[in-house]
């Protein structure tokens, strides 16, 4: 059975969906480089590996599609799963100021409407080399992102004595995980600041990325803190990761 | 009125009948041995007359009907009558008579709808530089030409799977000296095209709907060595004595998640031999002689096919994943014939790459499902309902940006002709006798014949002191021309192209290609000579681009087949074993592959899928729809893993 892997992640995905709106400027006459450079920015955040980009211009394409795959003649073709589509979680919107010469792109959390993350540059839509901007600006988005998010390590795959080798990690390309990948292995812990309560994150170690097994796993070789880590498995409890290098 | 319906309904009836003559049973998927291709009316784009547009499609369609002067293993019928006889069958109009014919017992749905789009159509004059033996000199010579652009599609109607997708050109030109002026040059001009399309038309979709035969017995059996066979369905198939059929054995068919793998080998060849009788359908073996004895006798189902081990249509499984062909967005607003190339370009590449991709047409779906609604309505037997291939992906291309421009490039030229005398001579001696030299021209490369001057009064002047005894040479004058040679043109587009998954709506894939083609027509003062060479220099560039799209959407497609069974063990485990990819998986002899077992693991209360890699293995021998591979490493944890109904497949590194 041959399996797109494409297919059988978008069930149980866990990438970060992202749509990319129109872009937007001040100057109408911009606007006939808007196309391309949401093309960019899309391509950019599909390259990246860790985003799900989903379209909505081909929407009424993919409905009428989906409807189809519903009548007599597919009854026992082939067909895909109905009901499945992904929601956006997060909308990139980009905004060109012509009279700053600035480009400025904006993560924004659909669930709350709050930017997430911003950033921005000097460039002329004119110029022969704004492709490349566009795509550094996406690409130190999504490690600014990525890099702040915390990844569960799941349990040990090889221990050596009473030290932890190497370890499971709930997040694989997905996360933004490749092999080479330097992660710090983090513990929560609660602090008591004028009587309220806050989470600190209690580095305990250091990881490198050995191998991706997909979107969603992966497996890392402790480098420092194998003691440390086994005796925190030991005791059943949560341990962390995030990027510190990628 | 009623005569023209007659006639179509009794040569429809004549059509049904002839086709069902070699209907004589089913494939091993249940459809009739000989395919019936039905040709649909022609879509043609606006501005073509429609009389030239209907002798294209005739054209086209009995080039489709003849096969090099043989019987084609398929049957051509016109989709537009039919119809029309259904209706009127429908609607009850006929007379008494009609309505008692057998028409409806011996219809036969065609497995296959044909579509030829003539999207471009021209009648210009073109002009040719001929040398003249007689007169020895260079002669222009204008004449007609009519050329067309065409597009051939073709779809399965069971899955709605385009199986070819051809676009080509084609042209004719009248012979004689400036036939340009009349209309009877024009008309002949497009016969001659018409002439052209019939001859790509003939034989375009043989190999496409060859069909197959079973082998039903051992007519000839020596020393447990089969020498004769016996087909279900031998004239059909193989047009030619000479041709051979590739014999494939059956060794097991899978079923995995409710989809049918056919593990297959070739194992022999036969050809019709001296003694083909044509009732008896009887096959000399040409190799394999021993190995089709043994399958046979041992019950194994042997398939003869003219090409490859019939995949595609004839295993309609969600072994491969499908991708719909759309039209494409022109933010460019680039010409709608710009648009068309690119559309079609990458439409032929994409039908032609059949790598781990099935393309779907959605352009003329309404088409092939009134054909089936009509096949559900008469007593055909065919077996095309309900196995339509939904796609899973659609390609949403945009050309961003189009730009073309073209020169007029010129060149210089040497030219030599005699050159007149200044004065006449005194000199009582007599000219040299006439003659023709041979002088090179500098620069040209060529060789051009002058003549001398034929009158005893001229000399060459540069020789009028000369003894009279010696052979003066022909004096010539060089000139210097420049004149029009070719149209250089450049072609620059932008494009933007994403694949969209249909499940979910996401882009799977996206990149932008910016590319540029040349292209270069030889200046003939046709007006169609400039936007030619655009065209070339677009049709270039979307070649190249459409070339790179499908090898990086391959890529970009990461696809797991599924472990079926063990073949060999050792001490080790698993040492042999086969995998559901085949010949359109992108294996390739030698190929290391990782052996993964897929895991659910819990996460914050939700399962995800893990992939574990359990081993390696080597692709030994690519099957047609299943591959051999020798296990480098974890033969043990497999054979353990496959012994427990564990999921495991293997992935390209």
């Amino acid at each position: 059975m041959l399996l797109f892997a494409a297919q059988s992640l978008l069930a149980q995905n866990s990438k970060t969906s992202i749509w990319v709106a129109p872009l937007e400027s001040d100057k109408p006459s911009a606007m006939t480089f808007s196309k391309e450079a949401r093309s960019e920015i899309v391509e950019s955040f599909v390259k990246f590996g860790s985003f799900s980009v989903v379209d909505r211009e081909a929407t009424q394409l993919v409905q009428q599609e989906l409807e189809l795959q519903k009548s007599e003649a597919f009854m026992d073709g082939k067909v895909v799963e109905q009901g499945k589509a992904v929601g956006a979680e997060f909308i990139a919107k980009g905004y060109y100021h012509s009279k700053e010469g600035k480009f400025v792109l904006k993560i924004v959390d659909v669930s709350t409407g709050n930017t997430i993350e911003t950033d921005e540059y000097k460039m002329d839509f004119f110029a022969a080399n704004y492709r490349k901007h566009l795509r550094k600006m996406v690409y130190r988005i999504a490690n600014r992102w990525l890099s702040g998010a915390k990844i569960t390590v799941m349990r040990s795959l090889e221990d050596k004595g009473e030290s932890t080798q190497r370890v499971l990690l709930a997040g694989g390309s997905g996360k933004g995980l490749k092999v080479g990948t330097m992660l710090e292995v983090f513990i929560i812990e609660l602090e008591e600041i004028d009587g309220e309560s806050l989470e600190r994150f209690a580095a305990i170690g250091k990881m490198k990325v050995d191998r991706v097994e997909n979107a969603n796993f992966a497996n890392a070789k402790v480098r420092s803190g194998e003691k440390e880590i086994f005796r925190h498995f030991a005791a059943n409890k949560k341990l962390y990761c995030r990027i510190v290098q990628n | 009125m009623t005569r023209p319906l007659i006639l179509i309904l009794l040569s429809l009836s004549f059509t049904t009948k002839l086709a069902s003559q070699f209907v004589q049973g089913n494939d091993p998927l249940g459809r009739p041995y000989r395919p019936i291709v039905g040709v649909l009316n022609a879509e043609v784009a606006p501005g073509i007359p429609a009389k030239v547009a209907e002798q294209i499609s005739i054209s086209f369609t009995n080039g489709l009907k003849n096969l090099g002067g043989a019987f084609p293993p398929y049957e051509v019928v016109n989709k537009d009558q039919l119809s029309k006889a259904v209706d009127m069958l429908k609607r009850g109009l006929p007379a008494q008579e009609l309505r008692t014919t057998k028409f409806w017992d011996d219809m036969v749905g065609a497995q296959y709808l044909l579509r030829l789009d003539i999207n471009s159509f021209e009648l210009g004059v073109d002009e040719d530089s001929i040398y003249d033996e007689k007169k020895k000199f260079v002669r222009v010579d204008r004449f007609r030409v009519a050329s067309a652009n065409l597009t051939a599609r073709l779809v399965d109607v069971a899955t709605s799977k385009v199986l070819m997708f051809n676009n080509f050109d084609a042209s004719g030109t009248t012979r004689g000296f400036e036939e340009f002026k009349t209309q009877t040059d024009s008309a002949r001009a497009i016969m001659q095209l018409n002439k052209q399309i019939r001859a790509y038309g003939n034989g375009m979709i043989h190999n496409v709907v060859a069909g197959a035969a079973t082998i039903t017995a051992i007519h000839k059996e020596n020393k447990g060595k089969a020498e004769e066979v016996i087909l279900n369905n031998a004239p059909i198939i193989v047009p030619n004595r000479e041709d051979g059929l590739h014999v494939y054995a059956v060794l097991k068919t899978y079923t995995s998640n409710g989809q049918i793998f056919r593990d297959a080998e070739k194992i022999g060849e036969i050809n019709k031999g001296k003694n083909f009788q044509i009732s008896l359908r009887n096959f000399e073996v040409r190799k394999g002689e021993k190995k089709i004895a043994e399958h046979f006798n041992a019950g194994t189902t042997l398939i003869c096919t003219a090409g490859g081990f019939p995949i595609g249509p004839f295993a309609p499984s969600e072994a491969r994943s499908s991708l719909a062909l759309q039209a494409f967005k022109n933010t460019a607003a680039a010409p709608a014939k710009v648009q068309r190339i690119l559309q079609d370009i990458l439409s032929e590449n994409a039908a032609r790459n059949p790598l781990l991709l099935d393309i779907v047409d959605r352009e003329i779906y309404d088409l092939v499902q009134k054909e089936r609604e009509m096949q559900q309505q008469t007593r055909s037997d065919a077996t095309q309902a309900g196995i339509s291939f939904g796609s899973n992906f659609f390609l949403d291309i945009d050309l961003l940006n189009y730009s073309k421009a073209s020169t007029l490039k010129y060149k210089t030229i040497t030219e030599t002709k005699p050159v007149a005398p200044a004065a006449k001579t005194t000199s009582n001696q007599p000219a040299p006798a006439t003659k023709t030299d041979k002088i090179a021209e500098p620069g040209s490369g060529k060789n051009t014949k002058i003549q001398n001057p034929p009158t005893k009064d001229k000399i060459n002047p540069s020789t009028s002191s000369a003894p009279a005894a010696a052979p003066a040479p022909a004096a010539v004058e060089k000139i210097t021309k420049t004149i029009p040679d070719k149209y250089e043109a450049k072609a620059n587009a932008k494009l933007s192209v994403s694949l969209v998954s249909v499940q979910t709506g996401e882009v799977v894939f996206a990149n932008a290609y910016s590319m540029s083609g040349e292209g270069t027509i030889a200046y003939n003062k046709d007006k169609f000579d400039r936007v030619r060479s655009e065209e070339m220099a677009f049709r270039n560039l979307a070649t190249t681009v459409s070339g790179l799209v499908w090898s990086d959407i391959q890529k970009s497609l990461t696809p797991k087949f599924q472990v079926l069974a063990v073949i060999e063990t050792s001490k080790n485990g698993a040492e042999t074993v086969l995998v559901s990819g085949g010949q359109r998986s992108g294996f390739s002899d030698g190929m290391t592959v990782e052996l993964v077992e897929v895991v659910q693991e819990q996460v914050d209360g939700q399962k995800f899928d893990r992939d574990v890699v359990i081993g390696e293995m080597k692709i030994t021998e690519i099957r047609p729809e299943t591959s051999v591979c020798k296990v480098k490493n974890g033969g043990k944890e497999l054979q353990v893993k496959l012994d427990g109904k564990a999921r495991v497949y293997c992935r390209k590194g």
